[in-house]
């Protein structure tokens, strides 16, 4: 069925984060606890939805010439209706995650899957997309916010998982932590998927 | 005159906008493999970085703070950066063909550039005033380029060097930003 | 021209769309927001005062003191500001009010960097404040933790000016409020202060010359431990006595070599007529001398040694009938 495709793609296939390499930024710099990947995850995603929905109802109205404009309005507006929702109910977060709340407008996910798909597919396969991509998006995050909380902090979105005995390493709270650690995850996902390759060739 | 000195460093070199604040690592890891480009690229974000930045500035105060309206920040930004960098290169193409040459090509992958957007948000969050404003974008901009030339550099090294399969590409260019975050973390004492 | 006509329709009908939800979102959220600030706030106060009785709010010079009662004690909140390494750092300052003690101090909201300078929100930098007494100076109590030097400072700083602030508005003492200024800020508050308006700048043998019609104030700079120490002082012309001295900056050691800034220090020089040179000693000094702080030997000598170089170019002056 095309629309589970559309959905399941933004899963695995094309996954946004570890095949398509979109949003490093807001990935590296929020991802210090599993509770912030999540929260920065859901918010990426409410704006994926919003805006997948929005352009797909008025794609034939929205002249060619003017359309890249037009959507960064359309995102830009649905980027900021969070950035005053968070700090009005999530103030803790929205403090932890400060300037990448309005930097999901400059994530280029987004817009891409706008141009792509949005703006030329009925309702139905817009919003599996969004969903797809947006929830692609934030088991992403939370992967990297969990090992590196977990390493960092003995914990998992707060739970304390390592005993008192585990030696935290700091280092998964800074920059560097962050960028090695994606690294390795993304080493590990290349592996798993050409021993996949390396399978089906091997059957065939 | 001495803060303006110790903001550009700062900026540089301790609050490196790729290594310590995550802004700018798409085109970082997205065109770092040779130094000429990653050099035609930092150029280009440094130069469109510091004209955002006076453009951006004055629309806020100018603009959105005197009608109250700075709710509008993030749409008022966006367009007005995107906006810019069509208007620059087409600029660029008709005054200077050889600066266009140069670094022509990178203008469209700098619309989406979060480091941009983030210098915007950035000035207005720290309340710069309009000089402290170009300091901050030309550090800004610098640090990119260093940040960016030096992965380049060590890019080019590793095209002949053995890697393994899964880390190639992304993988291993993002452990060696890593190891330069490391690095650069010791400058921290330095202001 | 209709496609053209279209486009502009299109466009801003989007942006008027956009400009009106975004307005109702920020109607509706900006109360919300309000709010949840002012929680922040009454959880910082009661973080740092505890259980208390009779909490109410005050504002003295636009600044807000938190007043209450703690069982038979007064004791007050305020929030002050120092300029930190990433921007300003606030703290909210709790004391008990009745003893003249610092009971508990929160950072409440800074932007250093994280890993260094967020030491200061840590346990083991916050606990030295409990329990201080009030006084002018901290720098001796607080151990400032290396690599987040400024940090710390700011912090030590804040705290300073909150305790001088309640010294001031709520025990009613006569303090002065300690300043974050720059050192040309300070300087020009001191030629101001001595020298007045109307004066006359020139060089002399490496020193500053500020001559006024009444005060002659002089600046210079000497090496000390760690870099130049930059001083001024003020001399009244008829009296021919020193009439002010400040370290305007500096990098000795915090804690130790920065006593030089210290009023006790300072105060000495006070008094003393520029025809005598000064000398250093190591204790009981008597006019004309100076005490050395122990473990800021070459941090004080520098500024003695400017005091004397300044002394000798005014009696250079004296002598060439300048004044």
């Amino acid at each position: 069925m095309s629309l589970l495709n559309d959905f399941k793609n933004g899963l695995w296939n094309e996954h946004p984060i570890f095949r398509l390499l979109l949003g490093m930024c807001p990935l590296l710099a929020v991802t210090t606890t599993a509770e912030y990947g999540l929260a920065m995850g859901l918010a990426t995603l409410f704006v994926i939805i919003c805006a997948e929905i929005v352009i797909s109802l008025v794609r034939n109205l929205i002249p060619k010439k003017v359309r890249i404009p037009s959507f960064i309005i359309i995102i830009a507006t649905f980027v900021t209706i969070v950035d005053y929702t968070m700090p009005a109910f999530f103030p803790e977060i929205a403090d932890a995650l400060s300037i990448f709340i309005p930097l999901i407008v400059t994530n280029c996910l987004i817009l891409a899957r706008v141009e792509a798909f949005a703006s030329r597919v009925s309702l139905k396969r817009a919003i599996a997309d969004a969903l797809g991509m947006g929830i692609g998006f934030t088991w992403g995050l939370v992967l990297l916010a969990g090992v590196r909380e977990l390493l960092g902090d003995g914990s998992v979105f707060g739970v304390q998982i390592l005993g008192e005995g585990f030696p935290t390493w700091g280092i998964m709270g800074l920059p560097p932590g962050a960028y090695i650690t994606l690294g390795i995850i993304l080493a590990v996902i290349n592996q798993i998927i050409r021993m996949r390759h390396k399978k089906t060739r091997e059957v065939s | 005159m001495e803060n303006l000195l110790l903001l550009f460093a700062g900026t540089v070199l301790v609050n490196n906008f790729v290594l310590a604040r995550f802004l700018g690592v798409c085109p970082y890891l997205g065109v770092s493999r040779q130094v000429d480009t990653a050099f035609g690229m930092g150029m280009a974000t440094t130069f469109v970085m510091v004209i955002a930045s006076v453009v951006t500035f004055l629309i806020y105060h100018l603009l959105l703070v005197p009608f109250g309206l700075e709710y509008l920040e993030i749409v008022a930004f966006i367009l007005v950066i995107s906006s810019l960098v069509q208007i620059v290169e087409l600029f660029l193409q008709k005054m200077s063909p050889t600066m266009y040459r140069a670094m022509g090509i990178f203008l469209p992958l700098i619309t989406t550039n979060c480091a941009i957007m983030g210098l915007a948000l950035l000035i207005v969050q720290e309340g710069y005033n309009f000089v402290e404003a170009l300091v901050f974008a030309l550090g800004a901009g610098v640090g990119f380029t260093l940040a960016i030339v030096l992965i380049a550099g060590i890019r080019e090294h590793l095209e002949i060097a053995d890697i393994p399969h899964s880390l190639r590409g992304g993988a291993i260019t993002l452990i060696i930003a890593g190891l330069m975050a490391l690095a650069f973390s010791g400058l921290a004492g330095l202001v | 021209m209709k496609e053209n006509l279209r486009m502009v329709v299109v466009l801003t009908c989007i942006t008027l769309l956009s400009g009106l939800i975004l307005t109702a979102t920020y109607e509706v959220t900006a109360p919300l927001i309000e709010a949840q600030q002012e929680a922040a706030l009454a959880q910082a106060v009661e973080n740092v005062l505890g259980q208390v009785t009779d909490l109410e709010q005050e504002i003295i010079d636009e600044k807000e003191y938190f007043l209450a009662r703690k069982n038979d004690y007064r004791v007050a909140a305020l929030v002050t500001s120092a300029r930190g390494y990433g921007g300003p750092v606030d703290v909210m300052v709790g004391v008990n009010v009745s003893t003249e003690e610092i009971m508990e101090i929160k950072v409440v909201d800074h932007t250093e960097t994280p890993g260094l300078g967020t030491v200061i929100e840590e346990e083991r930098f916050v606990q030295h404040f409990r329990g201080l007494d009030f006084k002018d100076s901290y720098r001796d109590e607080v151990d400032i933790i290396t690599g987040s030097t400024v940090s710390c400072v700011a912090v030590i700083r804040a705290v300073e000016e909150a305790v001088a602030l309640i010294r001031l508005n709520i025990l009613e003492e006569e303090v002065e409020i300690p300043e974050d200024l720059t050192p040309d800020e300070m300087r020009e508050a001191f030629i101001a202060e001595f020298v007045g308006d109307e004066y006359e700048e020139f060089e002399r043998d490496d020193l500053i010359v500020y001559q006024g019609p009444d005060v002659i104030a002089l600046e210079g700079s000497k090496e000390g431990y760690i870099g130049p120490v930059k001083t001024i002082l003020a001399v009244d012309i008829e009296s021919t006595e020193l009439i002010g001295i400040e370290v305007l900056d500096q990098e000795e050691t915090p804690g130790l070599g920065d006593p030089i800034t210290e009023e006790d220090f300072l105060q000495d020089f006070i008094g003393q007529s520029f025809q005598d040179d000064f000398r250093l000693v190591t204790e009981d000094p008597e006019p004309g001398e100076i005490e050395i702080l122990s473990n800021a030997t070459v941090s004080a000598e520098a500024v003695v040694d400017l005091v004397n170089d300044a002394f000798e170019v005014l009696r250079n002056m004296e002598a060439g009938g300048e004044f």
